[in-house]
């Protein structure tokens, strides 16, 4: 190809930076709201300098024990991706490299199961956790929140490892490997980058999951997103509030991308499996 | 001591192999000469157990393996398509074998040091021992792939195409080191190439391999002197035996080859009572016609020039005779324009005659009977059936 | 005329100079193949003249006309692609048809043109098959019709048979020789396969490290390689090249060569001294003797004054040749390749004797690398890079 000229270049510089700015403003107008006077808040034109305070992050903290919710949040998404992922990794081994009867029946069943609305699933969860005494509680939830998350990894994660070079099991078979020693020493280092890749995904799902924590949780197990919505009620928003709570929330997503995103580009390309 | 006895495989409808019967001595080299899907892949990976047989059985040294596990057959498997470990090190990827709980015996981590730097300076990856495998170029990758092989102490080596991606030097030096190699060990290999050239010069004996079933199986010079069919002659040389359709005429003995005026007379051999009369096969090997010039004496057949190729050593030339392509083997380099008329000489030519049964099924064409080797017509030496 | 003139080419990546100062002529009607490993250019330079890639200095000329400001499509340039780069949606005939209905042509000389190529390329059969369909050997037929079809001023194949099996590639590359003799169609061919190379090309530039080493009939290439680089990519089995010492004794040249007891003297004839003596070569400094195979005469009892003793390392029946790996006598190491008729008759171990063809030995200064005698000079004056 004919290589580029330099306006071309600085054209596509400036084209990037306008993209970037597209997607990181929100976020900065979120994080400025939690340290803003609320008498700021809907100046227009909009005020882009003020002395920040940080009232609204103490009270947040104390009034609403947003450590305790937090810690809910961790527990409750963190142990549902665990189980996700301990599960579902051989599982999608098995349908993307071994000779499984009815795969493909398999693998509808699986999307199927992402497919209805999850108000539909509350319903019949409710009744089972109520007969189990699984209500608020938060293996209780962590179950739930598996089985919605758990088809979307093992979509994911099968299509992902069917690109894995062809002929690696039989070769190594012949090296003298048991199947199963070959998932560990072979196939799992391989799928590392979309393990990591999909469990990311798979956390942020759970992180941000409303309606079953909702209606299956309660005070003990609250997460996230239910506080968050408790500061909309028919006698106005909480501005502030909201701003901490969902800044709370934007934090550790934001640094798992951060420091895991070559990762999760070479899981999600599959660049690192092709020598 | 490797059988394969009568070995089937079908998938479906199709027959990727049908009642395969070979064996292969320890030390020994067996060549498995065939096309690309001819079954050769399907073969080596029944014998490694990556598939299992509709039927038939395969044995070492007299005990059936065929429903043993893959991984417990100890058997050296150098796949076509090359793979290695993506994640480990050319060294990782070379001691993973002898790290495996199945391997016959242990080996210390010294002794595993060892085998590895003495194949690798063999194949000439020594100083690619750190490298991870997306360092390496096609060649190499083939290479490494074959010096996990050769580390091992296996019962049988099966070898997919081993050599097909290196450059002429180093093909041509492996293949004797392999060879030599190979020879010397206490364990028999299967060596599967479309290749006939590195058939001939690496095996002891050849199979070769058309379309699921094996056509012939024998020594190097049998193979080429004698080949029993039309599937085998087609395959074995560089560039192979021509085959024309023709038609064998009793008396006076000849044969009526397509743009010749009048049939080619042959010597009969003194040691064949009856020849397949009627419509036959005519092989001929592309060293043994030569051009001529209009007017010299002899039988000649006229032809049209489609390609001269040059070799270094020698030219190919081919021609086009009515609607077969025949190709001349001439030592030196010559270059006739294209389209130009020439004359094919057939003095003294050695010519096999294939009797053409089941002539109408696809690749199975011609085929011919079990009898046809009697019924050839030249035995390599002499030069029993003669034209002119 | 001339076809296609380079003048000067360069090309740099950065600070990579990928094409150092290519220049070479290409006469209307011929097939000039740009041979090399890769990461030589030849790509680069291939790129160059379709288009593709900017011409960092130099000039390019098709059919008189200077091309360096044309875009691709202006250029009057048809391309064949290692992986056909057909497009996959549509028929064969409509494939065949794209580059005419994209210029144009009116739809009944469309129509006759594509009818033609159909019928000089066998594929009516096939002509609304989508090209899918089609096994790899014949989608190369169809990207090679549809670049012919358009009748331009000049043909790139840029690895056509690379993808292909062996028996197809061989098929193909008769068929490209014929079509292009046929067209008469100006033809450059990027390979990396020196028999490929050798088989189609009229000429041959032989390139390394982005320069041309050798630009010259096939015949040249391998008979009077230019410098070692040639010598050793050119060639299969490979030239043997021997470090020797040069002495002359009564008009005579004789390369001492081996390592064994301070090595042998071999008796390379009084053309070379000739040759030497002509151009004031200085004996003193250190040589490399080349020689192919097949110039190498064995006998089990040569005459000892013109003959030298070798060790058989191991010997390859081929068919109608036998290939030799040679030792020196007691030594361990592969030192000589031979290659002899098939009737001779040895076993590994044997002792044998061999002699040179002295009219086809090649003499290479040890240092430069360059051809002194019996090879043909480099394409420029500029200081080789040294041995290989």
């Amino acid at each position: 190809m004919i290589e580029d000229a330099r306006p071309r270049k600085i054209l596509r510089t400036l084209g990037l930076i306008a993209i970037v700015i597209a997607f990181v403003f929100p976020v900065y107008w979120l994080l400025s709201f939690s340290f803003k006077p609320e008498r700021l808040f809907f100046d227009l034109p909009p005020v882009w300098t003020f002395d920040p305070i940080v009232t609204e992050w103490v009270n947040t903290f104390r009034t609403l024990k947003l450590w305790e919710t937090i810690i809910n949040s961790i527990i409750v998404a963190g142990g549902s991706t665990l189980l996700t992922i301990l599960v579902g990794t051989p599982a999608s081994y098995s349908l993307a490299r071994l000779r499984v009867r009815g795969k493909t029946d398999i693998m509808l069943f699986i999307i199927a199961s992402r497919m209805a609305p999850a108000v539909a699933l509350i319903i019949p969860f409710f009744l089972i956790y109520q007969f189990l005494d699984l209500l608020d509680s938060h293996i209780g939830l962590i179950f739930a929140y598996s089985t919605f998350n758990m088809a979307l990894y093992v979509w994911l994660l099968t299509v992902m490892t069917r690109e894995l070079p062809a002929d690696l099991e039989g070769v190594a078979e012949a090296d003298g490997y048991h199947p199963f020693q070959v998932f560990l020493r072979i196939g799992l280092p391989l799928m590392r980058p979309s393990i990591i890749a999909v469990g990311v995904l798979a956390f942020i799902f759970a992180w941000n999951e409303f309606p079953f924590a909702l209606l299956l949780g309660g005070r003990t197990t609250e997460t996230l997103p239910v506080v968050a919505a408790r500061s909309l009620s028919a006698g106005g928003v909480e501005w502030a509030r909201l701003a901490v709570i969902s800044t709370v929330m934007v934090i550790p997503v934001a640094v798992m991308v951060f420091f895991l995103h070559k990762q999760i580009v070479r899981g999600l390309s599959m660049g690192a499996v092709r020598g | 001591m490797l059988e394969v006895e009568d070995l089937t495989m079908r998938y479906g409808e199709l027959v990727a192999l049908e009642s395969v019967t070979l064996d292969a001595r320890p030390g020994e080299i067996v060549a498995v000469l065939g096309p690309s899907g001819a079954g050769k892949s399907t073969l080596l990976r029944l014998i490694t157990g990556l598939t299992r047989p509709s039927s038939g059985s395969i044995s070492l040294s007299g005990r059936p393996i065929q429903k043993e596990a893959s991984w417990r057959r100890n058997i050296a498997l150098v796949h076509e398509s090359y793979v290695l470990y993506p994640h480990m090190s050319v060294t990782e990827n070379m001691a993973f074998p002898l790290k495996s709980r199945e391997a016959p015996r242990e080996y210390s981590d010294q002794e595993i040091t060892e085998r590895i730097s003495e194949v690798a300076k063999v194949l000439e990856i020594d100083l690619l021992l750190e490298r991870q495998p997306h360092e390496l170029s096609g060649g190499q990758r083939q290479r490494v792939a074959l010096g996990r092989a050769l580390v091992r102490e296996p019962a049988v080596l099966l070898l997919d195409e081993p050599i097909s991606h290196l450059d002429a030097k180093l093909r041509n030096w492996l293949r004797g080191e392999l060879r030599r190699r190979l020879s010397a060990a206490p364990w028999p290999t299967l060596w599967a190439t479309p290749d006939g050239f590195e058939a001939l010069a690496v095996a002891d004996r050849v199979a070769v391999l058309r379309a699921g079933q094996i056509l012939q199986f024998d020594e190097p010079q049998e193979i080429f002197d004698r080949p029993v069919g039309v599937g085998v002659a087609e395959v074995s040389g560089t560039p192979p035996m021509n085959v024309l359709p023709g038609e064998l005429i009793a008396d006076p003995l000849g044969v009526k080859v397509a743009g010749a005026p009048e049939p080619l007379p042959l010597v009969r051999p003194t040691q064949i009572d009856s020849l397949p009369a009627g419509e036959v096969s005519i092989g001929v090997r592309p060293f043994a016609l030569r051009i001529v010039r209009p007017g010299d004496a002899g039988s000649s057949t006229p032809a049209s020039v489609l390609a001269c190729e040059y070799s270094g050593r020698h030219t190919v030339i081919s021609v086009r005779l009515e609607h077969e392509t025949l190709r001349l083997l001439e030592a030196g380099q010559h270059n006739i324009p294209v389209n130009e008329p020439v004359l094919i000489a057939w003095d003294g030519a050695e010519v096999s005659i294939f009797s053409r049964e089941a002539s109408c099924a696809g690749a199975l064409e011609f085929q011919t009977t079990v009898g046809s080797n009697e019924h050839r017509a030249a035995p390599s030496s002499e030069q029993p059936v003669q034209t002119g | 005329m001339s076809g296609v003139r380079l003048e000067n080419l360069v090309k740099r990546y950065g600070d990579v100079l990928a094409v150092d100062d290519v220049s070479l002529e290409i006469e209307k009607g011929e097939l000039i193949a740009l041979l090399g490993p890769s990461g030589c250019g030849k790509t680069s330079t291939l790129k160059m003249m379709a288009g593709l890639e900017k011409i960092t200095e130099g000039n390019i000329y098709i059919e008189g006309r200077r091309v360096n400001d044309l875009k691709p499509e202006d250029r009057d340039v048809a391309m064949v692609f290692e992986d056909y780069s057909l497009y996959h949606r549509m028929s064969v005939a409509q494939n065949i048809a794209f580059p005419l209905r994209v210029r144009k042509v009116r739809r009944a000389e469309i129509q006759k043109r594509v009818g033609d190529m159909l019928e000089l390329l066998e594929l009516g059969d096939v002509a609304n098959a989508r090209v899918q369909d089609l096994s790899g050997g014949q989608q190369q037929r169809v990207a090679i019709a549809r670049a012919l079809v358009r009748e331009p001023a000049l043909l790139l194949l840029d690895e056509p048979l690379s993808h292909l099996d062996a028996d197809m590639k061989v098929r193909l590359r008769t068929e490209i020789r014929w079509l292009q003799q046929e067209r008469n169609v100006t033809a450059v061919l990027v390979t990396h396969d020196q028999l490929e190379a050798l088989a189609l090309a009229d000429r041959i530039a032989v390139m390394d490290s982005a320069r041309i080493h050798q630009y010259a009939s096939a015949s040249d290439v391998y008979e009077r390689p230019a410098n070692i680089i040639v010598a050793a990519f050119v060639g299969e089995p490979p030239m043997n090249l021997l470090d020797c010492t040069l002495e002359a004794v009564d008009a005579r040249l004789y390369a001492t060569a081996g390592s064994a007891n301070g090595g042998v003297a071999i008796d390379v004839g009084s053309s070379a001294f000739d040759e030497l003596a002509a151009h004031d070569v200085d004996l003193s400094g250190a040589f490399v003797l080349g020689i192919r195979p097949e110039h190498i005469a064995v006998s089990d009892d040569g005459d000892v004054s013109s003959s030298i003793s070798a060790e058989v390392f191991f010997s390859e029946w081929l068919g109608m040749e036998r290939l030799l790996m040679l030792a020196e006598p007691g030594g361990k190491e592969h030192w000589i390749t031979a290659l002899v008729r098939s009737e001779f008759s040895v076993r590994e171990g044997d002792e044998i004797r061999i002699t040179i063809d002295p009219d086809h030995a090649v003499i290479f200064d040890g240092a430069s690398g360059r051809a002194v005698a019996g090879g043909q000079p480099e394409p420029s004056e500029q200081p080789e890079p040294g041995r290989a």
